[in-house]
């Protein structure tokens, strides 16, 4: 019986504990989207609370509107505004975000992303290279370390295939 | 897979080689190679970490963070250095290669 009780016990404080580890982390997660989102103004502190920025839904509403209008009326010159198209980049700027960190350690991100900032700085005000340059050079590093990820998880795969 | 039998890419080798006396972060790892090789070697940021992943995961590097820069906005740098096994293993590896380029020289003048 104390045994059986002993049991109970420990699986409650690992569930316990487990349960508040994977918050903290999540709370962690949260923290730096919301600084990411205060930073490009896509957010606001309305009564305490995170909300999107009017602005920023205007314009995302006004984007797919737009586009939205521009799929129906093909052929039509096109219509989107410097605003919305700003807008829309941010909008899957969040969403990209979202999805590299689904695939991506807090240890990865932090030592990965830490290099591409450094890189893109140099660029930026070193090497005063131009905002296409960039543009290009990161996605080229997503683009590659995406892949390189890949190639990993599928050598696994293959690896633990034939290895029975 | 045992240490004893070194299979490293040239590339990993490159790697270990740029780390063998110093430590360096990933950039640095990367900038050195373009240096030491005068541009002729490249590894992209973004294809390097996984390979110093492998080659932890293999003992034969190990890394440790260091600083944040207000240009990496707080992020820290990890830096790598070699392992002892790692060092025997681009030993080996060396010498594998300087066996294979002598025993392929040409003999004669032929």
């Amino acid at each position: 019986m104390a045994t059986v009780v002993l049991l109970a016990l420990s699986v409650i404080i690992v569930s316990v504990t487990t349960l508040a580890l994977y918050r903290n982390h999540q709370t962690e997660e949260r923290r730096k989207i919301l600084q990411h989102l205060l930073r490009y103004n896509n957010l606001v502190i309305k009564d305490g609370e995170y909300q999107l920025s009017k602005l920023t839904r205007v314009q995302i509403e006004e984007n797919i509107k737009q586009i939205l209008y521009i799929k129906i009326e093909n052929g039509e010159k096109s219509k989107v505004t410097r605003t919305g198209l700003k807008a829309l980049t941010s909008f899957l700027k969040v969403r990209m975000l979202r999805l590299r960190n689904i695939f991506l350690s807090p240890d990865e991100r932090e030592e990965w992303l830490g290099d591409l900032k450094e890189v893109q700085y140099r660029l930026r005000y070193i090497e005063k290279r131009s905002k296409w340059v960039i543009w290009l050079y990161t996605i080229d590093q997503h683009a590659r370390f995406g892949w390189s990820k890949l190639d990993i998880l599928v050598s696994n795969l293959v690896s633990k295939i034939i290895g029975g | 897979m045992s240490p004893k039998q070194p299979d490293l890419s040239n590339t990993q080798e490159l790697l270990m080689s740029v780390i063998e006396f110093r430590q360096l972060y990933g950039l640095e790892i990367s900038d050195s190679i373009e240096k030491a090789t005068k541009g002729k070697r490249k590894i992209p940021v973004g294809s390097l970490y996984p390979i110093l992943k492998r080659l932890e995961a293999r003992g034969f590097i190990k890394s440790e963070w260091g600083e944040s820069t207000e240009a990496r906005e707080g992020a820290r740098r990890r830096y790598y250095s070699l392992t002892g096994t790692g060092r025997s293993v681009l030993a080996e590896t060396r010498a594998i290669r300087d066996a294979v380029n002598a025993y392929s020289q040409p003999v004669g003048g032929i």
